[in-house]
């Protein structure tokens, strides 16, 4: 064997060969996850320290926090919210989703499309659609108005029911979508199998496929609540002054009260809640990106 | 155009605590065809990933023609590869793919064509240049990705499970075309596949692998027919195998009793002392049924199922010991016409029995 | 029952889509104050838009911002999804954890952190102060674009290129980046949805300088009650539709190219 005993290959230097291969990888991720890291995380940092180093430790805000009605009432409120908008989602979602499983492609498709062109549409823009809708001279007050319905106008916006509408509006899609893909993959033959075996169509679904789309249900719901409880646009253009949320507080703390140590015991709560949420959806979903029917 | 030899010494991959493939030396001549054969896991596209440059070894050397290749990149080993599902590129048409290689290597343009033209002659896929991958069949899909690997000219050429996707009769055309590829171009081959039969049509020389390490390398004749343990015999075509104790041992055959308390002659080279435990190992096609106990080597036993295969028939007997044993007969009128039930004799030439150091001395197989 | 179910679905649906239909007719209006249905056809809404600078340059504006994301979040974010596709490496699954974040914090406690922080570093109101934030927001979407599309690519391809004597650099351009064209775009067209959209971080950071459109219309829905809004709604949703239709189109394309 010519030459090979001289230029043996160490272990070392195929663990460097090793070594380069996965540096490359790493070269290739690092821009992104330093960029994230230091233009979220350190911000983010920065906000824990400040709701805890005024000027030097304490937890005062914090005390502050759990000691303020207002923050109480303002938790009870995003709790409330966020509740009612999750059940909201699921009650309006659940159907939908259904007949978009089960309905022919070509209808499935159109359906989807709907789904997605409200999921596209700016948000702003869809609550500001329902401030023309729900407002005292709005759509809806002047239609039932002209058709002698009401002889006052009824007040739909600024107060939790223009609120709940708004958000159960913008946030059905993230209801719809994970529900859909969850009942897609249910086996159509389970149905036919569970009605073979003598249940009617209701009883096959109250049996076999409301269990199975479960998953769905608590990835949608989860999801949902996770975005209320953060939410912040749609109850502050929709919302009357008692339905403010955690959202507004905080904003209404930075900017109008420049009290930025109590904002930011504030948002470190909000940022622990949702946190749990998210990890709590983690284990029931993954992570999908909203698409289309295929 | 001639083939490259390849020289693997010690060749070692460990993934944390999984041993992939444990010291694997090999040694592969000049335009040689030699495949890999064992069981799912047992390292055989590991070991090829790692003579490709895929996967960088935990230990061990690779040579090709003399030159040490263990850490060139894979694009510098000159060596073709044919991957199970063809991984020919969605994007381009069958005559960019076989143009692929010859473009990395700044072949000039007209040359291209021409080559490519040859290449696609080769794997006899003339004029279907224009068609993208998805618009070919599986096999017309396995030509071009034969063609794009023969187009450079290189002198080791790796399959992996090249016609794992292919059903049983276009495999076997494809076997045939690849054998004479192989003969008319004198390029080295080394094929992967789990198919004992594939190996044993195509190949010159077959390495059989278990559990990352070599169990035996050897022609298929020498594989087939002297199996070097219990695993090889099983893997490689059926066999049958018998528990006895050697009684006698003489200059080149032993005397053994099987556990159904007859004796019978066994060839061997010696170097098994009488009073050991011992493994028979019987092709079932080596068997056959005689009238009566015309002379030596016979064993009783009863016939417990009869399939009918077509150009042979299998038999199922049950030994007095109650082992079980099977035999395939030709399909023609010398072979007796035996039902379930019938009490037979079946004789063994000595030569057709082979003996090995029992079972459980051998490293345990796990299915 | 089935008749039941049907209108359900149908009510709900024009629930989710009705109200985007509202606006529009309303930006056509020829009266002075929102009223629906809108009295007369008029062009004057648009033409309030297009003549104060405080409105067409905060699309401008809002254009120049998405464009920008969108090419430095693909960039960085279509390179991050190469690395982690072959995952295993230590760190892979922290690293892939970093980089979903910015799609689940709450963008108001984003838009608060970074408030206070770009304060500090002069940032507020300027288009890269933008640019940056929400490119973080967006890399996660191409991240995931991309390594849906990776996912589909037949993981040989990449040494079956090497082994025909691709270089790395070769093996990319030529083999994987033609393969995984539509998922880079599909995250590029989302990327540059999202900052076109984005408003509740634009109501911290983008000042009186520069002003996204959304800001402006934020400002414009608590102060003016005209249709301009109704206009400036109509844009941003023409945008999202074209937006939109690109990525169907793309995913169209997609599906029948796998088949
Ligand atoms: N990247 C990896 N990480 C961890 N273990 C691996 C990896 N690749 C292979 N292995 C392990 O190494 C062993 C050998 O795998 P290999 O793919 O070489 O087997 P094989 O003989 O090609 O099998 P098959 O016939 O199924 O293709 C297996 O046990 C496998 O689980
Ligand atoms: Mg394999």
């Amino acid at each position: 064997m010519p030459g090979s005993s001289a230029s043996a290959v160490t272990a070392a230097l195929l663990r460097g060969v090793e070594r380069r291969e996965e540096a490359r990888r790493w070269l290739l991720v690092l821009p992104a996850g330093l960029f994230v890291g230091v233009l979220l995380f350190f911000p983010l940092l920065r906000i824990v320290s400040l709701s805890v180093w005024d000027p030097i430790f304490t937890l005062r805000h914090y005390g502050h926090a759990f000691q303020d009605p207002v923050f109480y009432r303002v938790l009870g409120v995003t709790f409330k919210v966020s509740l009612l908008t999750t059940v909201g989602c699921l009650v309006l979602g659940y159907p939908v989703a259904h007949l978009m499983a089960h309905a022919r492609p070509a209808v499935a498709n159109f359906l989807m499309t709907l789904v997605l062109v409200s999921f596209w549409t700016s948000l702003l823009v869809r609550t500001y659609a329902w401030m023309v809708l729900l407002g005292r001279r709005g759509v809806i007050n002047n239609l039932l108005l002209a058709v002698g319905l009401i002889s006052e106008p009824l007040p739909l916006m600024y107060n939790l029911f223009g609120v709940l509408v708004g958000m159960v509006h913008v946030l059905l899609p993230f209801m719809i979508l994970p529900l859909y893909s969850v009942m897609k993959g249910i086996d159509r033959s389970l149905m036919l199998a569970a009605q073979n075996l003598g249940a009617g169509p209701f009883r096959s679904f109250l049996w076999v496929f409301l269990p199975l789309s479960f998953p769905g249900v608590t990835g949608g719901c989860l999801l949902v609540f996770m975005i209320s409880a953060g939410y912040f646009i749609t109850p502050a253009l929709l919302g009357g002054r008692t339905d403010m949320m955690m959202g507004q507080l905080i904003e209404l703390e930075v900017s109008q009260l420049l009290n930025w140590g109590y904002a930011s015991a504030l948002a470190t709560i909000l940022f622990v809640v949702v946190a749990l949420l998210f990890l709590a959806y983690r284990r029931v979903a993954t992570l999908r990106l909203p698409s289309g029917a295929s | 155009m001639v083939g490259a030899s390849v020289r693997v010494k010690g060749l070692t991959k460990r993934y944390g605590d999984v041993v992939a493939v444990e010291c694997v030396s090999l040694s592969v001549e000049r335009g040689a065809f030699v495949t890999l054969l064992g069981p799912s896991g047992s390292g055989k596209t590991t070991t090829l990933m790692m003579l490709a440059g895929f996967v960088v070894p935990t230990a061990g050397e690779i040579h090709i023609d003399d030159r040490l290749v263990t850490l060139d990149p894979p694009y510098k080993r000159d060596l073709g590869m044919v991957f199970q599902n063809y991984a020919l590129f969605p994007h381009m048409t069958a005559f960019d793919n076989v143009a692929f290689p010859l473009r990395m290597r700044k072949v000039p343009r007209r040359e291209i064509a021409e080559r490519v033209e040859r290449g696609l002659e080769l794997v006899r896929l003339p004029g279907l240049g224009h068609r993208f991958p998805k618009q070919l069949s599986g096999g017309q899909q396995q030509r071009v990705a034969l063609a794009r690997t023969l187009v450079f000219n290189p002198r080791v050429l790796l399959m992996d499970e090249p016609l794992g996707a292919l059903d049983k009769k276009l495999r076997q055309q494809m076997q045939l075309e690849i054998r004479h590829l192989h003969e008319q171009l004198g390029i080295t081959v080394i094929y992967v596949t789990h198919d004992q039969e594939e190996a044993l049509v195509m190949s010159d020389e077959i390495v059989v692998m278990r559990n990352g390490r070599i169990e035996q390398i050897g022609t298929p004749r020498a594989v087939y027919d002297e199996p070097r343990n219990n695993f090889v015999a099983d893997f490689i075509g059926e066999t049958n195998v018998l528990d006895g104790t050697i009684i006698k041992a003489e200059h080149s055959r032993y005397r053994v009793r099987t556990s159904a308390q007859v004796e019978v002659w066994c060839a061997g080279e010696g170097g098994l002392d009488p009073g050991r435990p011992v493994t028979m190992i019987i092709r079932p096609e080596r068997a056959r049924f005689v009238q009566s106990a015309e002379s030596d080597n016979c064993l009783p036993a009863r016939v417990e199922e009869v399939v009918f295969v077509g150009e042979l028939i299998r038999y199922l007997l049950r030994l007095p010991s109650g082992e079980a044993i099977v035999l395939k007969c030709p399909n023609d009128s010398r072979t007796p016409d035996h039902a379930a039930g019938d009490r037979v004799l079946v004789r063994i030439d000595p030569e057709d029995i082979r003996v090995l150091p029992p079972l459980h001395s051998q490293p345990k197989e796990d299915t | 029952m089935r008749y039941l179910y049907h209108s359900v679905c149908g009510l709900v649906l024009m629930y989710l889509i009705l109200p985007v239909f509202v606006v529009i007719p309303l930006s056509f209006s020829a009266s002075p104050y929102l009223e629906f249905p809108p009295r007369g056809f008029s062009l004057q809404w648009y033409q309030q838009f297009f003549g104060l600078r405080t409105w067409y340059g905060s699309m401008i504006f809002s254009a120049e911002v998405a464009f920008l994301t969108m090419v430095l979040a693909t960039i960085l974010g279509t390179a991050a999804a190469l690395g982690l596709a072959r995952a295993g490496f230590r760190g892979a699954e922290a690293l892939q954890t970093v980089l979903i974040a910015p799609m689940i914090i709450p963008h108001i406690i984003i838009a608060i952190a970074i408030y206070g922080w770009y304060a500090q570093l002069h940032l507020i109101g300027t288009l890269w102060g933008l640019v940056l934030i929400y490119s973080v927001l967006a890399v996660p979407f191409v991240v995931i674009t991309v390594t849906g599309a990776l996912q589909g690519l037949d993981p040989n391809l990449e040494p079956a290129a090497m082994a025909l004597g691709a270089n790395r650099v070769q093996t990319f351009f030529r083999v994987v980046l033609p393969n995984i064209r539509p998922g880079i775009l599909a995250g590029a067209i989302l990327t540059f949805a999202l900052a076109f959209d984005e408003i509740v971080i634009a109501i911290f950071i983008s000042g009186t300088t520069g002003t996204t459109l959304p800001k402006r219309m934020w400002e414009g829905i608590r102060t003016e009650i005209n249709p301009t809004i109704a206009a400036a709604s109509t844009i941003l949703i023409t945008v999202s539709f074209v937006l939109f239709a690109l990525l169907e189109t793309l995913r169209r394309g997609l599906a029948r190219g796998k088949r």
